[in-house]
């Protein structure tokens, strides 16, 4: 349920809060330069980090990947395909973990949809791994290009990946790559797990490209090399109509020619747009779709089973926008979780209350199997309450926010 | 990708900040001298009404403005309980088809897209496209037809050969009716006005325009007979129309549409196709007959019940239950269903495939394939010919009885989702340059098919046989402003709209575009790169019948013209 506020109540707390003296006036400043140094925390400290990291991943993935193919199933070992498998589960975390900022360069250009879609087509899959021209088109020096213009989303991005790597929760063994896929949809075709890796190098070189191009379309001083391949693949990397990336236009708000008119708006766009769209995404849609709708189809990721952990990703994803750094358990000083503190909003504990449990109640539930398995249990519906409330305190805290 | 909306506490107290300031002031340093409008949402200000703070009406309007807002459920979704539905509702709208996956499949065997998001954006028009791929962001259907004048007029029915919204995919081993490597698009510079209107403002400042030119040459068809074979071919793009507030617009009583015709049929030549001016009332051809159903409020409505159409740039249908969406989830992934047994094909194509020696070859060496019969070369022909044409019912024929793809209760959530997306607040009416606009916006006639407010009353809408029993969100007794009399008009633009004739755009929320989007493109090819471009291609012609607003435009001061600008994005 998507809630909204009475807009009664707004006016009236304006009503008897707004202009009553000039101290409110010294103090919104300050408030508002404070806002605008936790927004200059968090635009390097989370959304550059993050981006940085997965695009990094993405590429050592591909490099992975592309070498095991090169290779040839015959000479690969189990530690080398565990390795691949610790690879993919690492940029698939730091993807996770950016969608409290999926607004902006993810959802403009569609790479959201382009790396992240389900389900996978895997008759479409095994048809195209069954053809060998498009095996041999996926090989060849332009397989990327290739896979990313002719596969459709369907049967790119994290998903196509995760079904050649992943079955079943586990990591494939040596011997099923080495012999034919025997998934029912390939049935009555013969496909050998040298020509998935083959598929599998391809997706994952056009993942890196659009991972890149995520780092390259809010980082101006992303690595020079992402910035060729971006120019190289003559993508836009910039806002509509603009020359400034995603996040030249947050850190330039307030200011002409940035789409954010004042700081407050900007600290309620990660609040909203961010922190509170995946809060709403995890708890009604991707395990609500599947526990509510109590329809098994609907889950995500079925082959690595790593469903719970994608769900605490997007939480902590949260965590590290409210705390201005990736990665941070604590708050860093300049930080939303820090101004709603100092400033003393009366929220700003069961903001970090809800936070915790609802990581808590996810990992609740990780422990006693994996979402695919147990998606119809009660700790999963705990859990989704815990989020639907974590995410009413986000907006009071964004209601807080702007009305100070 | 769902968002909640945005409280309106958030832009209220945006008022605070900047609010208390009297001029200059250290707050300003660092914030934008524009006055927010929070203190004044729900309230009348200037010339706008409280109630135009809720373009939607109380039932219809999310107060989130920010980005992701075209995506929230009306409250009239949460107050009936079908937020559940919604959900999986949207998922299948933002999620890829699949050929047996679970739980989207069906895709094919001949689709324009995998996935509704391709074409609609970031839930906004498609983005203008200067190569055709069936990716993200395109959003254009291809027109293809003979052209009356056998070259390049805009009126012509469209050619048999391939379907009417024509498809660039198919899946293995069939070929796509049109290879879309062989589109060229070519943007084109306007040189001139036909209407003479310069192309310079008289104070100075200059605004271009640019048109598509489509070519698809013949080698790029894979059907039999070719439209070239059968005449003259001519080619127009047409963008996805916004999907947001959907309902609203099949709320709109229709004897109130039957008015709004009759006041401007005193003025203007209205479509023939739809008003009967002798008559004084709707044309035969204006009136949609609908299969078996239910109204909203139980009553029966049994097949050949008529309703007028509204919906679609031509107005080519009348219930939004069996409206452009709920055909596009069927027809654009050709995705079957109980109510929808038969495939979105064309007897060409099916022609073309069943002798295509490839896709026999392919087929014959595919025991499982449905396609297969007895595993002749002749059997398998005729299975082909007939499976892929649009005649066939999939679920009961004599080569392969297929299941529907989508169940009933898929499509119902789809339904929910369609009627229940919500239109965003508007923005701005409390500024001097936006209620300036209104009052040039209606001053200079725009406001004529741009009509501003409509009232709902009891929604009785109708709902197929296959939803008959299940609620769909309802909007009852609303004043919603869409800006559009629901009505066809002509702008005689160069390589103008297919069929010439265009139903007026609802302009509620496109001011939000670029922050849900990415994009701002406008019109029905999305030439327009801004909304001056949009308004001036009103005045192309002198045959326009928006030509005398439009020349009112042109002449305002640059303040005026901003001032509609302003206007129309805070709508």
């Amino acid at each position: 349920m998507k809630n909204r506020f009475i807009l009664g109540m707004a006016v009236a707390a304006i009503a008897l809060s707004a202009c009553d003296d000039s101290k409110k006036e010294e103090n919104s400043s300050s408030f508002e330069n404070d806002i605008k140094a936790a927004v200059e925390q968090y635009v390097p400290g989370v959304v550059y980090s993050t981006y940085n990291d997965l695009a990094s991943e993405s590429a050592q993935l591909y490099d992975l990947l592309a070498a095991a193919a090169d290779k040839g199933v015959e000479n690969l070992t189990q530690a080398e395909i565990d390795a691949i498998c610790r690879k993919f589960l690492q940029a698939r975390q730091s993807w996770e973990e950016s969608e409290a900022f999926l607004y902006g360069a993810a959802t403009d250009f569609g790479i959201d949809p382009h790396i992240d879609t389900w389900p996978l087509d895997v008759e479409a899959l095994a048809t195209a791994l069954s053809n060998t021209e498009q095996v041999a088109a996926l090989e060849g020096e332009d397989g990327i290009a290739y896979a990313s213009a002719k596969l459709g989303a369907e049967l790119l991005g994290f998903h196509g990946i995760e079904f050649i790597l992943f079955r079943d929760g586990l990591n494939r063994t040596v011997s099923a790559l080495q012999g034919n896929e025997d998934h029912e949809a390939f049935s009555g075709k013969t496909v050998t797990g040298a020509q998935e890796l083959i598929y599998a190098a391809a997706v994952a070189g056009d993942l890196r490209d659009n991972c890149y191009r995520l780092s390259v379309s809010w980082n101006p001083d992303a690595p020079q090399a992402w910035q060729e391949r971006c120019k190289e693949l003559e993508v836009p990397v910039t806002l509509s109509g603009s020359d400034k990336t995603y996040g030249e236009n947050m850190l330039g708000a307030a200011q002409a020619g940035s789409t954010y008119a004042t700081w407050q708006e900007t600290a309620s766009s990660i609040l909203i747009a961010g922190c509170s769209n995946i809060c709403n995404e995890v708890a009604n849609v991707k395990m609500g779709n599947a526990h509510s709708g109590e329809d098994v189809n609907y889950i995500e990721s079925p082959y690595s089973k790593k469903s719970f952990q994608d769900f605490i990703d997007n939480i902590l994803s949260i965590q590290y926008s409210l705390y201005g750094k990736a990665g941070a358990t604590a708050p860093e000083s300049k930080s939303l979780i820090n101004i709603l503190k100092n400033y003393k909003y009366d929220g700003a504990d069961a903001l970090q209350a809800r936070l915790s449990e609802s990581v808590n109640a996810l990992k609740e539930c990780q422990d006693k199997g994996a979402f695919v398995d147990i998606y119809r249990d009660n700790a999963v519906q705990d859990a989704m309450d815990v989020i639907n409330e974590l995410d009413e305190e986000l907006n009071k805290a964004a209601q807080w926010i702007v009305k100070q | 990708m769902n968002i909640k909306g945005l409280r309106t506490a958030l832009v209220l107290g945006l008022t605070v900040a900047v609010g208390c300031t009297d001029g200059n002031n250290g707050i300003k340093e660092n914030v934008n001298t524009r006055e927010p409008d929070a203190r004044y949402v729900g309230q009348a200000v200037g010339n706008f009404s409280a109630a135009e703070w809720y373009p939607g009406g109380e039932l219809g309007t999310t107060e989130n403005v920010t980005a992701g807002c075209y995506e929230d459920e009306t409250p009239a979704v949460t107050a009936q309980g079908l937020s559940m539905a919604f959900n999986l509702g949207e998922a299948a709208f933002e999620r890829k088809y699949t050929i047996a996956t679970a739980p989207f499949k069906g895709l094919g065997p001949a689709y324009l897209r995998s996935s509704c998001l391709d074409c609609h954006p970031g839930y906004g028009h498609g983005k203008r496209q200067s190569e055709y791929r069936a990716t993200f962001g395109n959003g254009y259907l291809l027109v293809i037809y003979h052209p009356v004048d056998g070259q390049n007029s805009d009126d012509g029915p469209y050619v048999a050969e391939v379907t009417g919204m024509p498809q660039t995919k198919a899946t293995y081993p069939f070929l796509p009716p049109i290879e879309e490597e062989k589109i060229d698009i070519q943007w084109l510079p306007v040189t001139g006005m036909e209407s003479g209107l310069p192309m310079i403002f008289p104070d100075g400042e200059e605004y271009s325009l640019i048109y598509p030119e489509v070519n698809i040459p013949e080698s790029a068809f894979n059907t039999k007979p070719t439209p070239y074979e059968t005449g003259a071919v001519a080619f127009r793009l047409e963008s996805t129309i916004g999907i947001i507030g959907s309902g609203l617009l099949d709320a709109i009583p229709q004897d109130s549409i039957r008015e709004q015709y009759r006041r401007e049929a005193r003025f203007v030549e209205l479509n023939p196709a739809f008003w009967d001016k002798e008559a004084n009332d709707f044309a035969p051809t204006a009136w949609y007959t609908l299969a078996d159903g239910q109204f909203a409020d139980g009553t029966p409505a049994p097949a050949g019940t008529k309703m007028v159409k509204r919906f679609t740039y031509a107005m080519t249908r009348a219930s939004l239950q069996d409206g452009a969406g709920a055909n596009a989830i069927w027809n654009i992934t050709n995705v079957s269903r109980s109510d929808r047994p038969k495939l979105y094909t064309t007897t060409a194509w099916a022609t073309a495939m069943s002798e295509n020696p490839d896709v026999i070859a392919a087929i014959k060496a595919d025991p499982t394939s449905p396609y297969y019969a007895d595993g002749s070369d002749e059997g398998i022909r005729d299975a082909v010919l007939h499976l892929l044409d649009p005649g066939t019912n999939q679920f009961d024929n004599q080569w392969h009885n297929f299941t529907a793809d989508m169940s009933d209760e898929q499509y119902y959530n789809f339904m929910v989702w369609h009627r229940g997306l919500s239109i965003p607040r508007a923005r701005n009416l409390n500024r001097e340059e936006v209620q300036l606009g209104k009052e040039v916006f209606n001053r200079i006639g725009c406001a004529t098919c741009h009509r501003p407010s409509w009232q709902t009353t009891d929604d009785n809408h109708w709902k197929p046989a296959v939803l008959a029993d299940r609620e769909l969100p309802r909007y009852q007794d609303q004043t919603i402003w869409p800006y559009t009399d629901m009505i066809h008009h002509r702008l005689y633009m160069k390589n103008g709209i297919h069929g010439s004739w265009c139903r007026t755009t609802p302009l509620w929320g496109r001011g939000l575009s670029l922050t849900n989007t990415g994009a701002d493109d406008r019109l029905h090819d999305c030439r327009a790169r801004n909304v001056i471009e949009a308004i001036m291609w009103h005045g192309y012609s002198k045959e326009s019948e928006a030509y005398p607003a439009t020349e009112k435009f042109y002449n305002l001061t640059k303040e005026e013209r901003d001032a509609v600008v302003e206007f129309i994005n805070s709508i």
